[in-house]
């Protein structure tokens, strides 16, 4: 059966996510995706989509969502256009052994990508920061 | 959707999905929490790090006013959330 990539851009706000999410369970029920990793498709999905919101605060255009099922995976892509690189993947995960009054406020949303992804890759060319992600649909994977 | 409701004995009750379009309105929501709260969880389907800092910063303002907070009822995914963010050791979770 060929592979089907659904791709929709959203305006760069945090309203939006309920709209992305709609996206997501859409593509998710048509593609016979499972409870489980849909819930952990819904939090990489947020807590990219709000990365490249509050990191890239100069991007004027939409972000550009891309999921694909494939290879026992859904394949995430995101891409926000004409923005100066950043790395999600060099954010350090905060250190859960500190006490809760020295842990930092950031970090958790991509240490939650981590834990939940099964490949956690970045790349940026021609002005295009693009993440891509890789959940797998084997039971147990996810929350 | 996300819901917060605030029961006549101080405690709460937490409903929908708690992602960071909701964050504000939560954190505007439990300002005037105070003393040992109870936030039951049943109704919570989802929460991410953004809902996480919430429930974080309340526990951080009452435990700093020597009370307290105690999360009931949580679903399985809601728990691993916060086991992947290493909170369930820090926070009272039951």
């Amino acid at each position: 059966m060929p592979v089907r990539t659904w791709v929709r851009r959203f305006p760069r706000d945090i309203s939006m996510l309920p709209e992305i999410f709609h996206f997501a369970h859409d593509f998710a029920e048509k593609e016979g995706v499972e409870a489980g990793p849909t819930h952990a498709l819904d939090l990489v999905l947020e807590e990219l989509f709000t990365n490249f919101v509050r990191h890239n605060r100069d991007g004027r255009h939409d972000i550009e969502v891309g999921l694909e099922r494939g290879n026992g995976a859904v394949q995430l892509t995101l891409r926000d256009f004409d923005v100066a690189p950043f790395d999600p993947t060099k954010v350090p995960s905060p250190d859960l052994t500190l006490p809760l009054e020295a842990q930092s406020r950031g970090g958790r949303g991509i240490h939650l990508v981590r834990k939940l992804s099964r490949d956690f890759h970045y790349g940026h060319r021609d002005g295009v920061s693009a993440i891509m992600v890789s959940l797998s649909l084997s039971p147990g994977q996810e929350p | 959707m996300f819901d917060i409701k605030l029961g006549t004995n101080g405690n709460l009750s937490l409903s929908g999905r708690l992602d960071a379009s909701h964050a504000d309105r939560a954190v505007q929501t439990l300002k005037h929490v105070s003393g040992e709260v109870i936030a039951d969880c049943e109704a919570l389907d989802y929460i991410s790090s953004a809902g996480i800092t919430v429930i974080l910063e309340l526990h951080k303002r009452l435990h700093a006013s020597g009370g307290g907070l105690r999360l009931v009822g949580m679903n399985p995914k809601i728990r691993t959330v916060f086991v992947y963010t290493g909170l369930d050791k820090v926070l009272n979770i039951e």
